[in-house]
């Protein structure tokens, strides 16, 4: 199997967009799929609470009692536990907050102005309903012990109806501060001579600073559902008239006993026994009103850290719990009073007009949302009410936030591990590329020839390809060298043998025809110069094919190239080329350095002057330079002559080419070659240009380097 | 009594027309075309002087035998190799088999040949002459020339050179320090050669004394005009 390398990276890098693409749509998918299903469980927890409702109609009836004057209800509000009855507010904890406040406006007889004003409260548990009463009184005054008549002076009026329906009046008037019991009076409300001390009904009555506190409670069998209570105030020691009296009602009549909302608890027990953790039951009445209450919506809250040893740590890298998801500390504080917030008066309306529906509401402060079911109650075919179930969806975020966090784990994880791989890969592959580009660039010097071969790759890929083209590829070049290189030598070897068998032939012939007297004919002359002229051509293609070879050899030392072109000047090129003027351009200082085999400079230089006198006219001057340039010495050999053609600068040091027109002798067009071999061996350059100071003709530059 | 040359030559042409050139000479020369016909008549009597083709027919090295087995039997006898292989390998090869000279085949050979080997035997008879092994040798500094055997110690090592090569070096040594220019080198070594033949003998020389002692800084160029031996 075969995998290039640009497909194993995208696959790669796809896999790991993959990871938490598919970490989120699955966590968004899981949140909106278990909403759902969170909303249809409470549909039909409300369903379930209803039917349970709907086959008895007398809970309801029982309870219900038709008073649509809102001032004229006290509420009732279930205790978390029983109060100690001993003038101290603070065991009554959150109830305090409902507290209601009586004051001038609900002055029932006496001075409108009057200051005083008390604030109440009414709690159920269990089988007792307890009181509550802060009042502010100015001056106290207690009831004399013998005195007969409970009206003169500081008490509470309490009138109920019994559960038999019988209307029954109590007034708790002390004769000082400490444990009361309230005394039953006659049904005659201008009596307020005692019938009897009602123990059963007892409390606490305790100074303040600014007035006083009355704590009772009352056993739940002595009311039935109607309840009022008043506040008297008596000031004047002397007259002890009754100056004031503040409350829910008069306390004459029957009829003005206020409506007692405490809920029911036989409707919630029936709830209780459908409460689920975490959730909220509510049965609202016609009018909106609650008439029973179960369960709250704080749960059991998942510590901030909570699981496994990685999932803390990333919590905590992340402070995930409390910035994502604020929260207060109970949604049920912000579900306040007996009434409804207003989201749920509207889908109560829903349901008061007789349909079953969900939804779903934010708590400000409150981080997760509140999914609502409701659903009517009917009681044959009239509408009750409404049962409201509620839950918070607290579990469905932390479900999901654990779908987030192991996505963002795992993603983590994938990356750390990818990262790696990726790295492992990516350096592998750089060090594959700078291993094969130095092993490529090694295997060629700098003169272009094949040092050593390369070690093909075995790797399957596109870098085992091109290490195997490369090494290839240097193979058939450096057969292709030594082809080369071989040719001129096997051609030399070849036809040696023969050139050699015809000129000993001649040469014999010759001898004989002399020893005989005869006259040499001259085309036997011929044959013999032309051999020698093959064989001279054979010398020199090998000699120019094998010079880098000798190059190598030779034995360098360091002389002085001013004096050596003065002697070669003087000793060799006027005698040799009588045609032509040879003039020396040498430079001031004293010598110039050169580090090379001198035979090999003199044979280069004895090629550029031949190739001048070739190109010159007959008679003409041949310049010859040397000039120091920093570190390079400066040869030129200057003629005058035929130009050169554009491109031709380049083209004429190439071997076998000649641009010679006629002449004698053989020409390979290989004296330049040689030039351009020996100055690049040596490090050097070699350049021909046409003159620039007006004198057609060409000037060919050498730039050898200098020892230091 | 005339010396008798064995030419040991494969190419027919090469073969009559060398032993033609060199019978005008006044020499006795035997011709073989192959290693065993030669070996065979050798087991009879040896010639004074051997001329051997390397390549003989499909042998690529028949010659390389032949020297072999002549020098097993003398040790002084003279042995030329003539042949097309113009290669550093096989010059060096046919030395250490104890050939005097390795030439090579060209159009100047029938030139050279006769004069060379009549050069040679006229240096032979006059080495002979006063057999001392002390007069044999000639010594200068670490270097030792053998005029019998044409051999070359530098360091009391042997030095393998041709015969050329010989006498170039011993034109050198002659004077030291004087210029040798390329003609009288060529003059001295007897052969009728191009150009660039002292250039690379030369350098043949000196390879040949590097082997021995990296060092070797003896024979300077003078400026590509000549050469020079310096003792150091």
């Amino acid at each position: 199997m075969r995998f290039s390398v640009w497909i194993k990276m995208v696959m790669f890098s796809i896999m790991l967009l993959a990871v938490p693409l598919i970490g989120f749509r699955y966590a968004a998918t899981m949140t909106s799929f278990l909403l759902s299903s969170q909303e249809q469980a409470l549909s039909l927890t409300a369903r379930a609470v209803t039917t349970s409702l709907n086959g008895r109609p007398e809970l309801f009836q029982r309870n219900i009692l038709q008073s649509l004057d809102a001032s004229r209800e006290i509420h009732a509000y279930a205790m978390e536990g029983p109060v100690q009855l001993d003038g101290d507010l603070q065991d009554w904890g959150s109830l305090l907050r409902e507290v209601v406040l009586f004051d001038e406006a609900n002055v029932l007889t006496g001075a409108k102005e009057s200051s005083l004003s008390f604030r109440h409260i009414l709690g159920r548990h269990e089988s007792y309903l307890y009181f509550l009463f802060q009042v502010n009184d100015e001056k106290i005054l207690y009831r004399q012990k013998d005195f007969l008549h409970l009206e003169r002076n500081d008490h509470l009026q309490i009138a109920l109806e019994d559960p038999h329906g019988r209307f029954r009046r109590y007034l708790v008037a002390p004769i000082e501060s400490g444990w009361v019991t309230a005394h039953l009076m006659p049904d005659d409300t201008a009596n307020f001579v005692p019938v009897k001390n009602e123990t059963r009904i007892q409390g606490v009555w305790q100074e303040k600073d600014d007035g006083y506190v009355v704590e009772m409670r009352i056993p739940l069998d002595l009311i039935g559902s109607r309840l009022a209570f008043a506040v008297a105030d008596v000031d004047d020691d002397e007259s002890r008239e009754l100056e004031t009296v503040v409350g829910t009602g008069p306390g004459g009549k029957p009829a003005d006993l206020g409506v007692l909302m405490a809920s029911s608890p036989e409707l919630e027990r029936l709830l209780k026994a459908l409460e689920r953790p975490a959730v909220k039951i509510w049965v609202v009445d016609r009018i909106k009103r609650v008439r029973a209450r179960v369960g709250g919506l704080a749960g059991p809250v998942r510590s901030g850290e909570s699981g496994e040893l990685w999932r803390r740590w990333l919590q905590r890298v992340l402070r995930w719990d409390f910035s994502l998801f604020p929260r207060a500390e109970s949604p049920d504080s912000a579900v306040g009073g007996s009434y409804l917030e207003e989201f749920d008066l509207e889908i109560i309306d829903e349901a008061l007009q007789g349909r079953a529906l969900t939804a779903r509401r934010s708590v400000a402060g409150y981080g997760s949302e509140i999914v609502v079911a409701v659903e009517p109650l009917f009681g044959g075919e009239e509408i009750l009410g409404a049962v409201v179930v509620e839950q918070t969806t607290d579990n469905i975020l932390s479900e999901k936030q654990k779908i987030i966090e192991d996505v963002i784990a795992l993603t983590l994880l994938i990356f750390v591990v990818g990262a790696l791989i990726n790295f492992t890969f990516a350096t592998s592959i750089s060090r594959r590329i700078i291993r094969l580009s130095s092993s490529a660039s090694n295997a060629i010097g700098g003169d272009g020839r094949i040092k050593k071969s390369m070690v093909p790759s075995r790797v399957q890929d596109e870098i085992g390809d091109l290490s195997r083209t490369l090494a290839e590829m240097l193979t058939r070049l450096e057969g292709f060298h030594q082809y080369r290189e071989k040719m001129a030598d096997n051609l030399e070897h070849e036809l040696r043998t023969p050139l050699a068998g015809i000129s000993a032939s001649l040469l014999n012939l010759q001898r004989e025809l002399e020893d005989h007297g005869w006259d040499l004919p001259e085309y036997l002359e011929g044959a013999l110069g032309n051999v020698r002229r093959i064989e001279a051509i054979l010398a020199r293609i090998r000699d120019a094919t094998m010079l880098e070879e000798a190059l190598r050899h030779d034995e360098v030392e360091d002389f002085d190239l001013v004096r050596a072109l003065a002697i070669w000047h003087q000793q060799g090129y006027g005698p040799a080329f009588p045609g032509r003027a040879f003039r020396l351009e040498l430079p001031e200082e004293e010598e110039v350095v050169l580090r090379a085999e001198p035979g090999r400079i003199h044979q280069m230089f004895d090629k550029l002057v031949e190739n001048a006198v070739d190109f010159s006219l007959d008679g003409s001057e041949i310049i010859l330079g040397l000039k120091r340039d920093r570190k390079q010495v400066c040869l030129t050999v200057t003629n005058e002559g035929v130009e050169l053609a554009a491109g031709d600068g380049e083209r004429i040091f190439n071997s076998m080419v000649s641009l010679r027109k006629g002449g004698d002798g053989p020409h390979m067009g290989l004296g330049l070659y040689i030039v351009r071999t020996i100055a690049t061996f040596l490090g050097g350059t070699v350049a021909a240009a046409n003159r620039q100071d007006g004198v057609a003709g060409v000037v060919i530059t050498v730039r050898l380097p200098l020892v230091d | 009594m005339a010396e008798i040359i064995a030419l040991v030559e494969d190419d027919e042409q090469l073969r009559k027309n060398y032993a033609t050139a060199l019978e005008r000479e006044g020499y006795r020369v035997l011709v073989f075309s192959a290693r065993d016909e030669a070996l065979a008549a050798f087991a009879g009597q040896l010639p004074d002087l051997a001329i051997l083709d390397v390549m003989l027919g499909d042998e690529m090295e028949g010659g390389f035998e032949i020297c072999r087995e002549l020098r097993s039997r003398s040790e002084a006898l003279p042995i030329i190799f003539l042949t097309a292989r113009n290669s550093d390998v096989d010059r060096v090869s046919g030395l250490r088999l104890g050939a005097w000279d390795y030439l090579v085949k060209d159009t100047t050979t029938l030139d050279f040949l006769p004069a060379r080997v009549t050069a040679l035997f006229r240096v032979i008879r006059t080495l002979r002459k006063p057999r001392t092994e002390e007069n044999d040798r000639w010594q200068r500094g670490s270097l030792v020339l053998d005029h019998n055997l044409k051999q070359v110690f530098w360091h009391d090592s042997i030095v393998t050179l041709t015969l050329t090569e010989f006498w170039i070096l011993q034109a050198l040594v002659e004077y030291p320090g004087h210029v040798k220019s390329h003609g009288q080198l060529m003059e001295a070594a007897q052969v009728a050669v191009h150009d660039n033949t002292i250039t690379s003998h030369i350098g043949r020389i000196r390879r040949g004394f590097k082997e021995i002692d990296p060092d070797f800084a003896c024979i300077r160029t003078e400026y590509g005009m000549g050469y020079r031996w310096v003792e150091g």
